[in-house]
């Protein structure tokens, strides 16, 4: 996979906009240490993420977000927490990000018990901020932004707006994935993709789609999800799936379900987990679109969030039906420069990765 | 049903079932705890943060957990097992927190979780104005409620109370020679006792079907679990994964059928009373087999699969307080049942003496006998349930993430 474009007016040497240390944990059973050196941090203001695997067994999608989220752009060095008698192996999570520049370390709760691994994890992340400035990665892939529209009553010009702010992003050089909760079989046809291989995945996402909506208890309402679906299919490019990262500008539809037996691999199914899931396709930062309150505080790219409503409720910008789309790519141009987002303020980080099966070959 | 607490034990200092086990919490739907707990409880990942934040306000010591549901979808049984935990017995007060949008109802937890007697508060995100102001609210909220579980009423707790759950995580080449024949020997004096003994793990039990159909009470049981032995066969092939971890391998177990035999040594030698599906509370006391996993494809299957969450699914069938045994030693506590930990490995628990509970290698180097361990297990397990906190309780472990099964009420034929 072609993992690289010519950088965008927007991205800055195409590098990542946070300088992170992320805590990256194996199993759910290192999950409380992890937690726990990564708040310790974050109580203090430091740019310390936590993300992790909770199930024991084996799962190559569990893995392969685990080694993006490790040489994300935005993540300067990494301290894998692994338990010790895990299938997912620590060391080699470690290895394959130290290869890619990060400053890397491993520690085992079983190895050493709670109180320790915990002292062990701090006393680390306190050296590898202490190195910070010494490690450069080399970042090849383009500028990739999360978009997620959250929303049951969103229409008309909202809905327009949060499409032509896609299309500016695009104009601007951006990759934008999009994850459309559900894509008809008539707009996966009308797009006319050239590329043979994107249409099928086209295809097989709404198949999957439809197939998960009519068999969980009926279709999800959110009316502006759809609507937004329809307006960003002119942008699309093509189809990514878990832990791929778009190839070139344009809208970019995730496809994070299973491929087979769809309900084994049930995908995160929160907006939450949908924003870890675009950071793992490589986006640097997410624009979170709703209408109503959602706290946010997602690891390894931050979210700023976006919404419509009068009521007084924590977010980083507030819309109505006036705002142009030029000011959320201004708010997004200076997140990127590095201004705070609500969500980075935030001492508690909660995501949940879920084991899924899903052929991969493009 | 409660067992007559008249029967005298053969057994030196093991009583009788009428021996006052300890005094434990009265709940208004007739359960007894061994822990007063406030439990919160998130119905949503998107609520998850302002639980954990609410609950990492207070101190280990108060009893303040929480756990939840991390999809946004619904799931029958994941309501149900909220609702169990929220009615545990060593659960006495409950604070529920969602974002309002979210296909659960916290609104209809908490008037369920109302109904045993147990205070219980709703705590809504979006009718709140920003993510501080919802902490304050709930702290507010749960600080009321520590006060009223301050005069929760005692009652004596028997042995024909107590259910006990036995699970084993991490093992090594110790785990089948020490730790697990040891709980299986306290499990057996525990259901000589009148108590009732719970254990799972038949990707654990791989290669020993007829072993245990030979344990098996009557012929329902046997049909049960071979019934159930057959769907995690079926599951382990299809997914291509055996219970058999690099860590088991590193600490000296060579195939699966070999962990296998040292994990159900520790069910001990009484005969298997049934099967449970999740939820379901033993119907009278026993040594019951708990079917963690979903029946079909329906749900997430077993896409979350480790100790610290099974050890929790064991309280949605009623266990008070779990037994861990691992060779090479654990960590995790769950925020319902307090977790005994148990290693046979003397390095794995000088590595972890402030996480382990109970070392029991010296009957490999013949120091002490297995019925002296037996006896300093169970004087421990007294404590724990007088009060005593163990390891990852008092280290504030609290692991554990719920999947999204879907179960029948009722042992399925494949």
């Amino acid at each position: 996979m072609k993992d690289s474009w010519k950088p965008s007016v927007l991205g800055k040497e195409n590098q990542g906009i946070r300088k992170k240390v992320l805590v990256l944990y194996t199993v759910n059973c290192s999950s409380f240490a992890a937690h726990e050196i990564c708040y310790h941090f974050r109580k203090k203001g430091k740019d310390v993420d936590v993300v992790g695997n909770e199930s024991c067994y084996d799962n190559q999608m569990v893995i392969n977000r685990l080694l993006r989220y490790a040489t994300h752009v935005n993540v300067r060095a990494v301290l894998v927490v692994g338990h010790g008698c895990e299938f997912i192996q620590a060391e080699k999570i470690a290895a394959f990000a130290r290869e890619r520049g990060r400053n890397t370390s491993v520690i085992y709760g079983q190895r050493v018990g709670t109180e320790k691994v915990i002292r062990d994890g701090i006393a680390i992340i306190e050296e590898m901020f202490s190195r910070m400035d010494e490690v450069n990665p080399v970042n090849s892939v383009g500028d990739i932004l999360g978009l997620t529209v959250q929303t049951e009553r969103l229409q008309g010009t909202s809905v327009e707006q949060i499409a032509a702010f896609a299309a500016l992003c695009v104009q601007q050089g951006k990759a934008v994935v999009y994850k459309p909760l559900v894509l008809t079989a008539k707009q996966a046809m009308e797009l006319g993709i050239s590329c043979p291989e994107y249409a099928k995945m086209l295809i097989d996402l709404s198949d999957k789609s439809i197939w998960l909506q009519k068999n969980d208890r009926g279709y999800a309402c959110m009316t502006g999800n759809l609507a937004v679906t329809s307006l960003l299919m002119p942008l699309v490019r093509g189809v990514v799936k878990i832990a791929m990262r778009p190839t070139g500008p344009g809208v970019w539809l995730l496809d994070n379900y299973q491929d087979q037996d769809l309900y084994k691999g049930y995908p995160n199914a929160t907006v939450l987990s949908d924003l870890l899931e675009y950071a793992a396709c490589g986006a640097k930062l997410n624009v979170l679109a709703c209408d109503r309150r959602i706290d946010t505080a997602s690891p390894v790219a931050p979210t700023l969030c976006c919404s419509f409503g009068e009521r007084e409720w924590d977010r980083d910008i507030q819309l109505d039906e006036k705002t142009d789309p030029g000011l959320i790519l201004e708010e997004v141009k200076a997140a990127e420069a590095g201004k705070t987002l609500l969500c980075e303020k935030r001492v508690f980080q909660e995501h949940m990765i879920f084991r899924n099966s899903q052929n991969q070959c493009r | 049903m409660r067992m007559p607490r008249r029967r005298t034990c053969a057994i030196d200092w093991m009583i009788d079932m009428n021996k006052l086990l300890t005094m434990g919490y009265a709940r208004g739907d007739g359960g007894i705890g061994i822990r007063n707990i406030l439990l919160i409880v998130y119905i949503s990942n998107c609520a998850a943060a302002v639980a954990k934040s609410i609950a990492d306000s207070f101190p280990c010591g108060q009893d303040v957990d929480v756990l939840g549901c991390e999809g946004c979808r619904y799931n029958p049984l994941m309501e149900e097992k909220l609702l169990t935990f929220l009615t545990h017995p060593n659960v006495g007060a409950a604070l529920i927190v969602g974002q309002g949008c979210e296909p659960h109802s916290a609104v209809h937890l908490a008037e369920q979780t109302s109904r045993t007697d147990r205070a219980a508060e709703v705590l809504l995100l979006n009718q709140a104005s920003g993510f501080d102001e919802a902490v304050e609210r709930g702290k507010i909220m749960v600080s009321i409620m520590l006060e009223g579980l301050r005069t929760t009423p005692r009652k004596p707790f028997y042995y024909s109370d107590l259910i006990i759950a036995s699970e084993c995580g991490g093992s090594d080449y110790t785990s089948g020679l020490v730790a697990n024949p040891l709980l299986g020997r306290l499990n057996d004096d525990l259901r000589a006792q009148g108590a009732t003994v719970l254990f799972e793990e038949m990707y654990e039990a791989i290669g020993l079907k007829e072993l245990l159909l030979k344990k098996c009470a009557d012929e329902k049981a046997r049909l049960q679990i071979g019934v159930t032995y057959d769907k995690f066969m079926a599951y382990a092939v299809t997914g291509g994964q055996f219970a058999l971890a690099p860590g088991n391998i590193r600490g000296g177990l060579t195939t699966i059928e070999e962990k296998s035999m040292g994990a159900v040594c520790k069910i001990g030698t009484s005969p298997i009373t049934g099967v449970l599906k999740l939820c379901q509370k033993p119907p009278h006391p026993g040594l019951y087999y708990v079917d963690m996993i979903a029946d079909d494809e329906r749900g997430c299957g077993f896409s979350v699969s480790e100790d610290a969450s099974s050890d929790l699914l064991y309280a949605t069938c009623g266990a008070h307080v779990c037994f861990l045994t691992s060779g090479l030693g654990h960590v995790v506590n769950n925020p319902i049942i307090p977790t005994i930990k148990i290693t046979g490995n003397s390095v794995s628990f000088g590595r972890l003496s402030n996480d382990m509970d109970f070392d029991a290698s010296s009957a490999l180097t013949g120091e002490h006998t297995m019925e002296e361990l037996k006896s300093q297990l169970h004087t421990l397990l007294l404590q724990v349930l007088s009060g005593r906190r163990t390891k990852g309780e008092a280290l504030g472990h609290r692991e554990a993430i719920l999947n999204f099964e879907n179960q029948t009420r009722e042992v399925l034929c494949l």
